[in-house]
């Protein structure tokens, strides 16, 4: 296989960056962990705040410094978002968490890639040396890589090397410097502070007079093995390359995004079925593809002046046919406020959030079952399309002592997907009082009773009732009970 | 032209019938050919034109007050669409919550519940029309806002129902009792000790038949007996 060559791109101030999104100006602002400073912005670093100083410090040297607490997971969904940037220019992206990427660009550097118009040849000649590769491909790929980062809100350092690592190792020593040195003598100076190694073994090699990668890698390896375990032996194999790195490359979700802009503004909502239903024919022809059926759609209409409107549609099952989605879209355009100014429409999207592969059609021996889900199917489409999620829905049974903890609603497109087995016979009312209405105990005759519930010790909903069985006045057979400080409840009507 | 010779062409060519040519009522057939939801009280079944509640038509239930046991009515023919049928049973805006062990315990399967609940009148006929129309749902439960129910609603549910071929049960107050209404079957019910006391107001070929006296075969579980 030929020699891979690896682009990594290096994002040091991610999760800071991730918060300041859409702010133009440009105040001091840092990220916190632990009550310590772990990302500054280029305006807290001149004002003198330091990487791990207290944010009470931070807050003294400028007191108008914002702050930001670290969100892990938020930083992985902009790296997430940042490698599909990156999938622009190779199919091979691998995120290196928690703040850089991999490209493995070998394939894509003859690709005809625009050149930034300002940067010289030189450092392409260099480059070219450097990695046996075709003129301004590399510096190609990094100029547009970093303006399309940039559009994302993120500024990058990034570096080539043969190895993962090494480009890694590369583009962290020169964040913030500037232009990227990328030839093995860089690597041989790189401080091994830029590495992956645990900051116990950094301690044990800087009081040994040993800070950077080239004089880790002089030192003989099983000497170096058996004074740091072969976790670090190892990590120096695949920084230079005697040891194969194989790395996971990250697979773009697919996803249906089309948009009929039009010629003319259009009035009304009806008006907006005709572009609606040419979408919608598009987005079957695709999924006819792929095999796939979609389970929720989004809708953007967009007016001439003014905001879009966006509106979801959901269903209950991955669906393929146009007309049963444009009916369902109807529905749910039908209740759907159109912004301001929308009453002139120039353009319309569609896009596909979520799509599923489509079952086998199962077909039993009547053929009976598959039909009957399907037209379930629907009408819980439409109806939640109408009526929205929390009007339709489904029960369930929760194993609960407390008479009203053991039921709850149940998802309506998890209808036909649960099966019940019924239980022995319980002496509960069919319908239920939620919540219980207090009452006067005199107006009741009781009959039976009393059972005692008393549970719920372990959280707050502590209950300690005797339930009868009553008549009322009007001959309703009632489900009462008496608290704690002999209040009267009526909780249900056995009806 | 003789009188019956016009009445023969009336019956033939309009949807004019003849009650003694109804299904169950058909003379030869005993009436236990019938395509009707058995009620599961034999005394009820006896006076109903399919010997049980319509498999596709709609039905009022007209209630002195609510609670009376008129779920206990209907449980015993939801738990028998629950073994015979894999469609839904739908409840478009129950008053109060139908109690899932309850539920369970009467046989009906959870996993077939649908509850709606709308926000408006308007959504309520909506919701109950489609699921009555669509053909997903074996029985459709409603209670829409009295005062502003009209004829035309009705006959909308009625035709929709038959068209589905559900079951639909409107639950009513007592105070409809003398308001026209679409639906094939009427019934008006009212307290017993134990039981029900019900009044067929209206059935399809046949008189109304008052005081049918019903008695819940376990009023103790609030469970009837399932065959």
């Amino acid at each position: 296989m030929k020699e891979m060559l690896w682009l990594a791109a290096y994002f040091p101030l991610l999760g800071l960056e991730g918060h300041l999104l859409g702010s133009r100006c440009r105040t001091p602002a840092v990220l916190v962990a632990d009550n310590r400073v772990v990302q500054a912005n280029k305006e807290a670093r001149l004002a003198g705040i330091e990487i791990g100083s207290t944010l009470a410090t931070a807050h003294t040297i400028l007191p108008e410094l914002a702050h930001f607490s670290r969100d892990p997971a938020a930083e992985q969904r902009r790296l997430e978002l940042l490698g599909h940037a990156g999938y622009h220019f190779t199919p091979r992206v691998s995120l290196a968490p928690p703040d850089a990427m991999l490209l493995e660009v070998r394939g894509s550097l003859r690709l005809p890639w625009k050149t930034h118009p300002l940067r010289g040849d030189a450092d392409d000649r260099k480059r070219s040396a450097c990695f046996d590769v075709p003129c301004s491909g590399l510096t190609a790929i990094m100029d547009e890589l970093a303006a399309r980062c940039r559009r994302l809100g993120h500024e990058g350092s990034m570096a080539a090397a043969a190895t993962p690592l090494a480009a890694l190792v590369l583009a962290r020593s020169a964040a913030g410097v500037g232009t990227p040195r990328d030839d093995v003598d860089a690597l041989r100076h790189a401080a091994l502070v830029h590495t992956d190694l645990p900051a116990k073994d950094l301690e044990r090699l800087a009081n040994m007079g040993i800070t950077r990668i080239g004089e880790l890698h002089k030192l003989p390896a099983w000497e170096l093995g058996k004074r740091f375990g072969p976790a670090l032996v190892d990590y120096l194999a695949r920084l230079t390359g005697q040891k194969a790195d194989p790395r996971e490359y990250i697979e773009p979700p697919e996803t249906f995004r089309s948009s009929v802009h039009l010629l003319e503004p259009i009035r009304g909502k009806g008006a907006l079925l005709l572009p609606m239903r040419r979408l919608l024919a598009e987005l079957v022809r695709w999924l006819a593809k792929r095999q796939l059926g979609v389970s929720a759609l989004t809708w953007a209409v967009e007016p001439l002046s003014g905001q879009p409107t966006e509106f979801g549609v959901e269903f209950a099952e991955p669906r393929t046919d146009d007309k049963a989605l444009l009916a369902l879209s109807k529905l749910k355009l039908e209740s759907a406020t159109l912004h301001e100014g929308a009453e002139e429409v120039m353009s319309v999207s569609l896009k596909a959030d979520s799509t599923a592969p489509l079952a086998p059609a199962a077909v039993d021996l009547f053929a009976m079952s598959r039909r009957t889900s399907a037209s379930s199917a629907e009408l819980v489409d439409s109806l939640t399309a109408k009526l929205g999620h929390d009007a339709v829905r489904g029960l369930r049974i929760v194993d609960d002592h407390r008479p009203e903890h053991a039921w709850s609603f149940e998802r309506a497109t998890n209808l036909h997907r649960s099966t019940s087995e019924p239980r022995t016979a319980i002496h509960r009312p069919l319908w239920l009082f939620d919540p219980p209405k207090p009452v006067d105990a005199r107006l009741f005759e009781l009959l039976s009773g009393p059972e005692r519930i008393e549970t719920g010790w372990w959280d707050t909903a502590q209950q300690h009732r005797d339930y009868y069985t009553a008549v009322s006045g009007d001959g309703v057979q009632c489900w009462l009970y008496r608290d704690h400080d002999e209040r009267w409840y009526l909780h249900g009507y056995f009806s | 032209m003789s009188d019956v010779n016009v009445l023969d062409k009336l019956c033939a060519g309009s949807g004019l019938w003849r009650a003694r040519e109804l299904p169950g009522h058909r003379p030869g057939s005993k009436g236990s050919g019938s395509d009707g939801i058995g009620t599961g009280f034999p005394a009820l079944d006896a006076e109903l034109v399919d010997h049980g509640w319509p498999s596709a038509g709609l039905t009022e239930l007209l209630c002195a007050v609510p609670g009376i046991g008129e779920l206990r009515l209907v449980s015993p023919a939801l738990s028998l669409l629950c073994t015979t049928e894999d469609r839904l049973i739908t409840w478009v805006a129950p008053p109060f919550v139908p109690y899932a062990p309850a539920l369970q315990a009467a046989g009906i399967d959870l996993a077939k519940v649908l509850l709606v609940h709308p926000d408006s009148h308007g959504e309520a006929l909506w919701a109950l029309e489609q699921a009555l129309r669509t053909g997903a749902c074996c029985a459709v439960l409603g209670w829409l806002s009295e005062s502003r129910l009209k004829f035309a609603e009705l006959r909308r549910l009625q035709f929709a129902a038959r068209q589905g071929g559900a079951w639909g049960s409107l639950f009513r107050p007592q105070d409809a009792l003398g308001d026209p209404s679409a639906a094939e079957l009427r019934l008006h019910l009212q307290p017993r000790h134990g039981g029900l006391l019900v009044d067929i107001v209206k059935r399809r070929s046949g008189w109304p038949v008052p005081g049918i006296e019903l008695t819940f075969d376990n009023p103790e579980s609030g469970v009837a007996e399932r065959v």
